[in-house]
């Protein structure tokens, strides 16, 4: 178990859900050309992403994740539903999640706020554009590691 | 019989002696005094006689209608002169024969019911001779009068007085009176009948006047009773929603006008080759004849109402034509078939019947008639109208399901597109110059063709959200939306050292982000097509109830043929390698400014620049 307030980690470990193996390998390779070393986990789908967290089955010896980035569109759990079964969790509310997802819609924005998602970005329509994000999240995660 | 005579000669006497003289004397006076007494009894008899003939005159004057009238006439002379039998013949309309309208007593009545009546060209008629000749006829013994006819009801008659009946020139007709005393009538009598002819004559001319006001009167009533009638079928037909609910409403309003039995609406739809009938009887349960039928088994009737309408029996007409037979059941004789014709076609039948033969006249056909025209261009406009209603229904779904296809299709090609954007540009990224020539030139058309699909889908995406998105109408400053767009632009407006001026601008009821998204539009254009620096020019004026803006250019212009049609998606005037774009830009305009119930079009000439106006409404 980490707790980024208490020490400065050398490798950040990020649990990735997204079944979409092209964005997760873009991800990836995204991460490559960043400062921060990213230790990546990727799970495909929503009731994955709760075993990961509860360290259930083959999940039995993995970190609890520093930071999710999250997918809406998932099969079987979706992204809304593996959203509010974290942020209701006394164990898991305080890892910060980040939504990418490609829906736009006003509705989805204001579902994962009321879920204290803490960020919401639109994945990407360009990898420059993507390299943002992931600087952002960077950015994001020095500001969370900075907090007291 | 005899003319009248005059009055006979008094008797007078020579006697020799006094004696005789006195007595002849005293006869003399006896006679004289008889003579006296008579005439005074004459006299009394005459006045009594005219008394009696003012009374009746009077009791007449009253009566207005003719057939009373008569009856009144013949009872009180056969009353008041005591006589066996009076009647009254009038000259009919053909002016040719003497029918018989009063007549005293049982026998009267009964000759009255038979019809009794004498032509005129009857030679040995009493009645016939005093209306030919126009005075009176009397016989003061009808045995030896070759002229009399007995008549084996009137077995004791003896005398008869033909009395012509004339009021100016005109004789009316005869009253005819018998005794069963042969010469009972006097001079006297001939002139109290004779005065008395007179005022029964104009009697009868007052009631024929009257009749005929009375008949003007009535036809003016019904007149305006049918007027009535068919101004309410008028309103109710306004008012009816469907085709057959109109022919439902005149049909009932009808049975006022045209009593019928049963009545039914055909409707003839010559695509499908349907006959619908349905029955307006009142009745809620289903009618047997109700249905649809083949119009091609209907091909009879078709042809027959093509001639005009059917007045006749059910007998006569086809008996295999489907619902004739069905009517009969009902008890049906008697029919009338009124067709509808509603721009020069037969679009169905109004159909109406009775349950005794021969029972439709003109009259009913007449009434119809004039229900019918107005009722059939009634029935056909319902009937386009529920025909634009259903395809403008369908047309708004298509649309809705096209805008929502389109909004569906759209966000759903992002996902892919994205992932061949992203991965072709880390291709780029990371092995640009690794290959070689040809495959850094492969991948840059690769990475520039899908950013142009990026652009397109995203413009199709904002294009269909429109549609689909209410609007949120708030005061909007025009003002503001403008700086929130030059500040969007500013980049494009340094490098192109663009010159921009504007109005000041109003504060309206709009959607402000499709305003913003409107000028933006246009002033990127403006910036777009241009060759030189650009000098923009954002005008606006109130117009009453809307506002008038422009943003006029002077860029490359367009041709005025194209000016419509640059409006449209996916509408290109330039390659893209002369101006990148989608061609999704102006329609998205258009569509914003239509949604704002306003109006968009462009006035240019090629090289003298652009200026493309739009209205908003001051209220929204």
């Amino acid at each position: 178990m980490t707790n980024p307030n208490s020490t400065e980690k050398e490798i950040i470990d990020i649990l990735l859900v997204e079944d979409n193996p092209a964005d997760v390998r873009l991800t990836q390779e995204a991460f490559k050309e960043t400062s921060i070393k990213v230790q990546l986990y990727v799970v495909r789908d929503g009731a994955e992403a709760l075993d990961f967290l509860q360290r259930h089955g083959r999940f039995a010896h993995v970190p609890r994740p520093d930071m999710i980035l999250l997918d809406l569109n998932l099969p079987k759990k979706d992204g809304r539903e593996v959203l509010s079964e974290i942020k209701t969790s006394p164990d898991f509310k305080s890892i910060p999640i980040v939504i990418l997802t490609t829906s736009s819609a006003v509705e989805d924005i204001h579902h994962t706020y009321n879920h204290h998602a803490n960020c919401y970005i639109t994945k990407p329509a360009d990898l420059d554009q993507f390299m943002d994000v992931v600087k952002q999240i960077e950015q994001f995660w020095l500001s969370v590691v900075r907090l007291p | 019989m005899s003319k009248l005579e005059e009055s006979t000669t008094p008797q007078q006497e020579t006697v020799p002696d006094k004696t005789a003289t006195l007595r002849s004397r005293i006869q003399q006076l006896e006679a004289e005094l008889a003579s006296y007494k008579e005439s005074g009894a004459q006299i009394s008899r005459f006045a009594n006689q005219l008394r009696t003939a003012a009374d009746v005159s009077k009791q007449l004057s009253s009566i207005l209608d003719r057939e009373q009238l008569l009856k009144k006439v013949v009872a009180l002379l056969k009353e008041r002169f005591r006589l066996y039998h009076v009647h009254v013949y009038l000259l009919d309309e053909s002016q040719k024969v003497l029918r018989m309208v009063a007549g005293s007593g049982g026998v009267g009545e009964l000759l009255r019911v038979r019809q009794h009546a004498i032509s005129l060209d009857t030679v040995h008629s009493l009645v016939v001779r005093a209306a030919r000749e126009g005075y009176i006829i009397l016989v003061d013994d009808v045995s030896r009068e070759p002229d009399f006819l007995p008549n084996p009801l009137l077995p004791d008659t003896r005398c008869e007085m033909a009395v012509p009946l004339i009021t100016g020139n005109r004789v009316l007709g005869v009253l005819d009176v018998q005794d069963d005393r042969s010469h009972r009538f006097d001079q006297l009598d001939v002139a109290t009948f004779s005065t008395f002819s007179g005022h029964i004559a104009a009697a009868i001319q007052n009631a024929y006047l009257f009749e005929e006001q009375r008949r003007a009167e009535t036809a003016v009533r019904r007149y305006a009773e049918r007027l009535q009638s068919l101004h309410e079928i008028d309103q109710a037909i306004l008012t009816a929603e469907s085709p057959d609910n109109i022919a439902r409403t005149a049909i009932q309003r009808l049975r006022e006008m045209v009593p019928y039995h049963r009545a039914s609406f055909s409707s003839f739809d010559y695509q499908s080759g349907i006959v619908h009938i349905f029955s307006v009887t009142g009745s809620p349960e289903p009618d047997a004849i109700d249905g649809d039928y083949s119009l091609a088994e209907s091909q009879e009737i078709l042809e027959l109402v093509r001639q005009g309408p059917i007045v006749g029996n059910l007998a006569d007409l086809p008996s295999n034509l489907p619902p004739l037979p069905a009517l009969a059941d009902y008890g049906v004789k008697s029919v009338l078939i009124y067709p509808l014709v509603a721009y020069k076609e037969i679009i169905g039948t109004l159909n109406f019947s009775r349950s005794t033969p021969d029972s439709f006249d003109e009259h009913d056909v007449q009434v119809v008639g004039e229900v019918a025209a107005p009722l059939a261009i009634a029935i056909e406009q319902a009937r386009l109208y529920e025909q634009v209603k259903q395809h403008a229904q369908t047309l708004e779904e298509q649309n809705t399901e096209l805008a929502q296809f389109a909004y569906v299709a759209s966000h759903d090609l992002q996902e892919p597109l994205r992932i061949v954007i992203s991965y072709v540009q880390l291709l780029e990224r990371r092995y640009a110059g690794k290959l070689d020539e040809d495959a850094d030139l492969f991948i840059h058309y690769i990475v520039d063709g899908a950013l142009r699909m990026k652009n397109l889908i995203n413009g199709l995406l904002d294009y269909s959200r429109l549609g689909r998105q209410n609007q949120s109408l708030a005061p909007t400053d025009c003002e503001a939306v403008l700086q929130q767009v030059l500040s969007n632009l500013h980049l494009t407006i340094q490098e192109t050292n663009a010159i921009i001026h504007h109005d000041p601008l109003p504060t309206l009821m709009a959607d402000s982000m499709q305003l913003t998204q409107l000028w933006q539009n246009l002033l990127s254009n403006a910036l777009k097509f241009s060759e030189t620096q650009p000098e923009i020019y954002i005008g606006a004026k109130r117009e009453n109830q809307h506002w008038l803006f422009w943003v006029k250019d002077n860029g490359i212009g367009l041709e005025v043929e194209y000016g419509e049609r640059i409006f449209a998606i996916f509408q290109r005037l330039h390659t893209l390698e002369e101006y990148p774009g989608t061609g999704i830009g102006l329609a998205i305009c258009r569509k914003i400014v239509e949604r704002h119930n306003g109006r968009i079009w462009v006035e240019s000439e090629p090289g003298a620049g652009a200026t493309f106006y739009f209205t908003l409404p001051v209220k929204g």
